[in-house]
């Protein structure tokens, strides 16, 4: 009996690790498109950037011209560069404390049981975010023109005697950029916080009601603390996605006047296919070193920040699985 | 396990079998053929003979049915070939784009010796053929379209305007000062309705005008080099001047405030609709005002300058010109249709549309407006051939784009747009700035190149205004 048990055992245990591996097999089976598309598209042209922006090379003909260091030195000293860093910086924050912020307010507002046409305003508040980026640009560059009607507005209501000039000065146009990219992304982040907010239980606002709490306490103490960790995962999404900025900077200012708005990216492309805005020549090795500072720029934006953000609840984590003597994460 | 195995295999045969007839569909972006004949691909930059070719590709497809051409514009055009090159995907023809050494370096473009024999290159105006425009090594590999004496700015005005305020050709300003009086009397004149100028904010269009009216001021600095000294210059008197000027124009109200943001089509639009006085551009704007704009009441002037006094433009600037593909399966439609252009294309793309001047000699054809002889004029008049260091020493060629690749910036319209839109106030430290990275890196690379020297870029037989000739470098030898 005993013999026959352990056969038994043995033999649906060799039946379970087949059927496992089968499993196992047909997952592989399934990923192996996406992980072909994932090393031709993506890990392929990352790691050739790298040693693309070790030459000096057109992205025509043959790597023969080794550099080095030198592209990235030439960059390092540039302040072309580092205009484009800062512009960059001032973007994604700016995107990101405007955009994250007003879309939670909205959210708030949208998730309100009593308020009528909630659907409709939803909708309307989604509608930039599947609109493209190119055309926003260049309606908005006719919005906020010298003869725009932004301008046109104010010169008729009598508030200003000449008209801003919104696009031409430096700051004015950051600022102007950061409000389209914010109101751009408002929608998709306004979804994120409405997920968050009905995922808080109902009966946790009852309680708050029967304690006698208003809207803002209910809000400060109740709402808020609860959607800490979806605010994580949305403002990085937000700054990750502020990096990004190319099709508004291009066709909004192009960069100007004299390369005060060009961001990163826009950098990178001058350089990579535009000899007019780069230095006269077309310079893949160098605009390749760029991309590679702009990755490990995003790289370390990410890390900074999920350091801030999740940092807490990793060293929470650790020290409830000590307590449980579970293992060390 | 042996049917998974079976499987994967199966599944990775046919993916790879998709991956390779993809890419074969890809591959026959340069032409095919099918029951209809065969396709030539021919991809066209200029907005300008967007028409032209039209016209000239009907009239081609009519006279030989087995040859069928596609074109397409090309918008971006630098990223757009790039692009193709890097992929095997070039198109059959193009209008030309990237420089011609780097492609030949990568034996993209076809040897055209076989169609351009010397009995028809002498067909061609003088200054056609110069080394990495349409020549290299003397081969040439570019089919010639716009006359190296073109592309100088000249100065558009709207006669429905000039009718309306009461103006006459003797009005047309040549001076700074001149112009500046007539545009006061313009803006008091019209209400403030018309403004004197618009202007457009490309940096190589800014580069452009105050390079060509800075020649008024510093004729031996026809661009970015000073052929007396042997040296890159940008820092000029008749730049810095040039650049005030217009600054001066916007901030006093003579020129059209939205210039500072708008390209060329926009401010062709806001001439046409006689919102300015006066338009700045080249050869190539009669035709887009004729076509685009259908606006026809206009004549032709040149800039007005520092003193009235005469300015030029560098001749042969840029090949305008059509490249073949080396690996086009079709070369024997392509010659076709070149040998067919030979006789036609001037004619048919250049001036029955009045797209500019073409480099062939003795064209027929019927102008569709009759200023187009007043800019003919004024262009050979005002494109002035000036020494290319190329001809002189063709390892310049090389040279030169190593001495390129350590600037930061090709040049200073960017820093005229920042200066005449308040972003910068010292116009000469930050060319200055240009000028000495120039200069540096100039040097620099002179000391790496121990076949180009700094004579290659000095010209003692040159009088700025005097064409430089073939015969002015064999003096030099």
């Amino acid at each position: 009996m005993s013999k026959n048990d352990g056969n038994g055992k043995t033999a649906s245990n060799a039946n379970l690790k087949t059927l496992k591996k089968k499993k196992a097999m047909w997952a592989y089976i399934f990923l192996l498109p996406q992980i072909i598309v994932f090393f031709v598209f993506s890990a392929y042209p990352i790691v050739m950037s790298y040693v693309y922006s070790f030459y000096e090379w057109t992205g025509i003909g043959p790597l023969d011209d080794f550099v080095g260091l030198g592209n990235y030195q030439q960059l390092l000293t540039s302040p072309r560069f580092w205009n484009s860093a800062v512009v960059s910086i001032y973007y994604i924050l700016g995107t990101t404390i405007l955009g994250v912020g007003g879309a939670l307010i909205l959210a708030i507002i949208l998730n309100d049981q009593k308020l009528n046409g909630k659907g409709f305003y939803r909708a309307i508040y989604f509608l930039p975010v599947v609109t493209t980026t190119a055309i926003v640009g260049i309606i908005m560059g006719n919005i906020f023109g010298i003869n725009g009607f932004v301008n046109q507005i104010l010169l008729h209501a009598n508030l200003i005697d000449k008209p801003i000039p919104w696009l031409t000065d430096p700051f004015l146009a950051v600022i102007i950029l950061i409000v389209i990219g914010s109101w751009k992304g408002l929608g998709i982040n306004m979804v994120y916080w409405l997920a968050g907010l009905q995922s808080i239980p109902n009966e946790l606002y009852e309680s708050a009601q029967l304690d006698g709490a208003g809207f803002w306490s209910t809000l400060r103490h109740v709402t808020l603390p609860l959607l800490k960790p979806m605010a994580a995962v949305i403002i990085l999404l937000s700054l990750v996605s502020g990096i990004n900025a190319f099709d508004l900077v291009k066709t909004l200012t192009n960069g100007g006047p004299n390369f005060a708005t060009e961001t990163m990216d826009l950098f990178i492309y001058n350089f990579a296919f535009s000899s007019q805005l780069g230095g006269g020549q077309v310079r893949m090795g160098y605009a390749s070193a760029a991309g590679v500072l702009l990755g490990l720029f995003t790289f370390v934006i990410s890390m900074i920040f999920g350091a801030a953000s999740f940092g807490k609840q990793i060293i929470k984590l650790r020290g409830s699985k000590r307590r449980k003597g579970g293992v060390n994460v | 396990m042996k049917k998974i195995s079976k499987f994967m295999f199966s599944l990775l045969a046919v993916l790879l079998l998709l991956s390779a007839c993809n890419s074969d569909e890809e591959d026959t972006d340069s032409g095919s053929e099918d029951e209809d004949g065969v396709t030539l691909t021919f991809w066209n930059r200029y907005p300008e003979l967007r028409g032209g070719f039209e016209d000239l590709i009907e009239q081609f497809e009519a006279e030989h049915p087995g040859i069928n051409i596609e074109k397409q514009e090309v918008p971006e055009p630098e990223t757009q070939l790039r692009t193709a090159l890097s992929e095997g995907d070039l198109p059959d023809m193009w209008t030309n784009i990237v420089e011609l050494a780097e492609l030949i370096e990568v034996d993209a473009v076809k040897n055209l010796d076989e169609i351009f024999t010397d009995e028809v290159k002498g067909q061609f105006q003088e200054g056609t053929w110069f080394e990495n425009g349409t020549t290299a090594d003397s081969s040439v590999y570019g089919f010639p379209l716009a006359s190296a004496r073109s592309k100088a700015m000249i100065m558009y005005y709207n006669k429905d305007v000039f009718d309306m305020l009461g103006l006459t050709e003797g009005d047309i300003p040549q001076s700074w000062e001149e112009f500046k009086e007539l545009g006061q009397t313009i803006v008091d004149d019209s209400g403030g309705a018309v403004y004197p100028i618009v202007w457009n904010n490309p940096g190589w269009a800014n580069e452009q005008l105050v390079s060509m009216m800075g020649t008024a001021i510093t004729p031996e600095v026809p661009w970015q080099e000073n052929y007396k000294e042997g040296v890159p210059q940008v820092l000029t008197e008749g730049k810095v001047e040039s650049a005030k000027f217009l600054k001066e124009l916007l901030d006093e109200g003579l020129m059209a405030p939205q210039s500072v943001e708008i390209g060329l089509g926009e401010a062709e639009a806001t001439f046409s609709v006689g919102q300015s006085a006066f338009l700045w551009s080249g050869d190539w704007v009669g035709r887009q005002l004729f076509v685009e704009t259908e606006f026809e009441n206009w004549g032709v002037a040149p800039l007005p300058t520092k003193d009235g006094n005469p300015y030029y433009y560098h001749a042969g600037s840029e090949a305008t010109s059509i490249r073949v593909n080396n690996e086009t399966e079709h070369w024997e439609e392509v010659k076709t249709f070149l040998e067919y252009s030979l006789e036609h294309l001037h004619e048919v793309v250049y001036v029955n549309t009045g797209a500019g001047l073409p480099a062939k000699e003795d064209v027929g054809g019927e102008p569709p407006f009759e200023q187009y002889n007043d800019i003919l004029e004024l262009e050979n008049e005002l494109a002035i051939p000036v020494p290319k260091p190329a001809e002189f020493n063709s390892e310049v060629v090389e040279f030169n784009k190593a001495y390129r690749n350590k600037l930061e910036v090709g040049g200073i319209g960017d820093v005229v747009v920042g200066y005449i839109t308040g972003n910068i106030s010292d116009l000469e430290a930050e060319i200055e700035q240009i000028d000495q990275e120039m200069k540096d890196a100039f040097f620099e690379t002179l000391d790496e190149f121990s076949e180009v020297s700094q004579d290659d870029y000095i010209y003692p037989n040159w009088e700025p205004f005097a064409p430089y000739t073939i015969e002015k470098y064999d003096e030099l030898r």
